[in-house]
């Protein structure tokens, strides 16, 4: 905790909506995915990569992302997320949720 | 593609050519373009396959930055407790080695060497096993399930109509080879060789082609049910085959044992069994290889068969027949030649005169006596039914019908109800054969004469020719 990095069991569950989250502002394959969070967070936010991807899976496999294999600007074919209209509605459910999670732990340990 | 078009210009050949030389063939040319374009479409979906497989093959194989040993014996692992459809498990296959590859790049790019960069980019993944564990739970949801069952029995239906148009063309494939082109042959063979006459018409020769053209579309209908049931729920299709084998024995057997009513036989019993039995070695056969890689090994021997299996059949079981010679065959018969004296003795009295009417299946026979003074001599009348036997050498057809050979190893009629002549002279007949399996009886009317002696009636019996006609069960449970 001393380094910023927040303890597993805190994380568990909330790989959709931080890949949801990245996905909001464009396409992105999956290292560029992991490494965007580990940018935003400042490094706090590390997730399991064996987690993100059956995350993605998950994600696409119910509509929330649709995939595609293309050339990436450098380097081989990749595959590409997008988020979906479905999965912007499950977006807004997560924030929803995870505000009122927050806001609930902020007073309860204030 | 240029076999699309090689393809595509044959078919052209082929339907210009049949509608000018045999114009007014409108329905077998229509199946010959159909299963053309059949062939013609699984040809080109194994190609897409084949190509969406390249698309999807992971970078190492596609000669694109090869990884080190490790990362790649890391991904054979994954690979191999994936469990999931070829297409999907290359993806993921290709997807983790491009992480794998930039994760190592990212590391290297700190100062580290590649041994330790690719040790720590596998330790970020996880253990393979747990990676595919969750991966396979990611693919294989319940709804997938549930939609690849849907798919699976929708498949089927489209399979099993893809498999009749093919069991069509076959079929008449074959009714033109034995037709035209074998029974010339079998002229020439009976004319200079051995007398052997054929029959295409045959009942066995019919039914045996028509059973074994039946096992194709449930073949076809098998396999595709498997292979969109696989896709849809993202499951190996060896995986789902073994349970599409089972329902499809169950649900198939159901319909041919308890539903399907036809004429039985034995043969038939059997070659109706084989439905279910085809439908499930079409799920569970070679059922993750493409239509051309089956085809190209099987398609002859299967063609082969289909062929030839039924004349060889029919020869065994009547098809074929040997003649006894040019005079043919002989009608002469005596009373204690047919059997018919092993009922009772002939009447002495000679001039009752009796006739048959009626069907046995489905109707009332009766017994008509043309003067029923005629039967006053004789008490305690009685209808009794009998078991016969084809008689040795009688050709199939009228000629033969009109005969059977009394089966003299039952010392007892198979029923007896007792003869009540009505004010017009006739007789009802109420025994029913339809419980039995046996095809051919002899009716007789028999009555105890004044010397206490039972005699049977009439210058001759009657013979009934039936067919048995129900489901297997009916056929199984009937006597003999």
């Amino acid at each position: 905790m001393g380094s910023g990095k927040i303890r597993g069991q805190l994380l568990k569950g909330t790989t959709p909506l931080l890949v949801l989250t990245i996905l909001r502002n464009g396409e992105l394959y999956g290292y560029e995915i992991a490494q965007r969070i580990r940018e935003r967070s400042g490094g706090a936010f590390a997730p399991s990569e064996g987690s993100l991807y059956p995350a993605l899976h998950s994600l696409e496999a119910g509509g929330a992302l649709q995939a595609t294999w293309r050339d990436s600007d450098k380097g081989p074919r990749r595959r590409y997320y997008k988020i979906t209209p479905k999965g912007g509605a499950l977006l807004a459910e997560h924030e929803q949720e995870w505000t009122s999670f927050a806001t609930a732990m902020a007073r309860s340990v204030a | 593609m240029a076999k699309f078009v090689g393809a595509l210009l044959a078919s052209a050949v082929l339907i210009l050519g049949t509608a000018v030389w045999a114009r007014g063939f409108a329905l077998p040319v229509s199946i010959a373009v159909l299963l053309a374009w059949a062939i013609v479409g699984d040809v080109e979906l194994a190609h897409r396959d084949a190509r969406a497989a390249s698309r999807n093959k992971a970078p190492e194989e596609r000669g694109e930055g090869p990884l080190p040993a490790t990362a790649l014996d890391y991904l054979a692992r994954l690979d191999a407790e994936l469990e999931l459809p070829a297409p999907t498990r290359a993806e993921i296959r290709a997807e983790l080695a491009d992480h794998l590859s930039d994760s190592i790049a990212a590391i290297q790019a700190d100062g580290r060497d590649l041994g330790f960069a690719t040790g720590e980019a596998l330790v970020r993944l996880g253990r393979p096993d747990e990676l595919a564990r969750r991966l396979r739970k990611a693919h294989q949801t319940p709804r997938r399930l549930l939609a690849g069952a849907a798919g699976g029995v929708w498949s089927a239906g489209v399979g099993a109509v893809q498999g009749t148009i093919v069991a069509a063309t076959v079929g008449l494939i074959a009714a033109f080879t034995i037709g035209f082109g074998l029974r010339p042959v079998v002229d020439f063979v009976a004319t200079h060789a051995i007398p052997i006459e054929f029959d295409p018409n045959d009942l066995a020769v019919g039914t045996a082609m028509g059973a074994a053209l039946a096992w194709i579309p449930a073949f076809v209908a098998g396999r595709r049910a498997v292979k969109a049931c696989a896709s849809i729920s993202a499951r190996p299709a060896r995986q789902v085959g073994r349970f599409w084998a089972l329902a499809g024995i169950l649900a198939l057997g159901w319909l041919v044992v308890f539903v399907l009513t036809v004429q039985q036989s034995w043969m038939v019993v059997g070659f109706e069994l084989a439905i279910p039995v085809s439908f499930a070695a079409g799920a569970l056969f070679k059922v993750d290889a493409h239509f051309p890689a089956v085809a190209g090994s099987w398609l002859a021997v299967v063609g082969g068969l289909l062929l030839i299996g039924p004349i060889v059949l029919g020869s065994v079981l009547g098809g074929f027949s040997v003649t006894s010679g040019s005079s043919g065959f002989s009608t002469s018969y005596t009373d204690d030649s047919i059997g018919w004296n092993h009922v009772a003795p002939h009447s002495p009295d000679q001039s009752i005169n009796l006739g048959y009417s009626g069907s046995v299946v489905g109707g009332a026979p009766t017994i008509n006596v043309q003067d029923p003074a005629s039967l006053s001599a004789f008490h305690d009348l009685r209808i009794e039914a009998w078991r016969a036997n084809a008689y040795p050498g009688a050709p199939s057809g009228p000629a033969g019908d009109d005969l059977g050979l009394l089966d003299t190893s039952y010392s007892a009629p198979y029923a007896t109800a007792p003869a009540v002549v009505g004010a017009d002279g006739t007789i009802e007949d109420p025994i029913s054969l339809i419980h039995s399996r046996t095809p051919k009886w002899w009716i007789f009317l028999t009555g105890v004469g004044s010397d206490g002696q039972r005699y049977w009636l009439g210058s001759r019996p009657f013979l009934v020719d039936r067919t048995f006609s129900g489901t297997i069960w009916d056929w199984v449970t009937a006597s003999s």
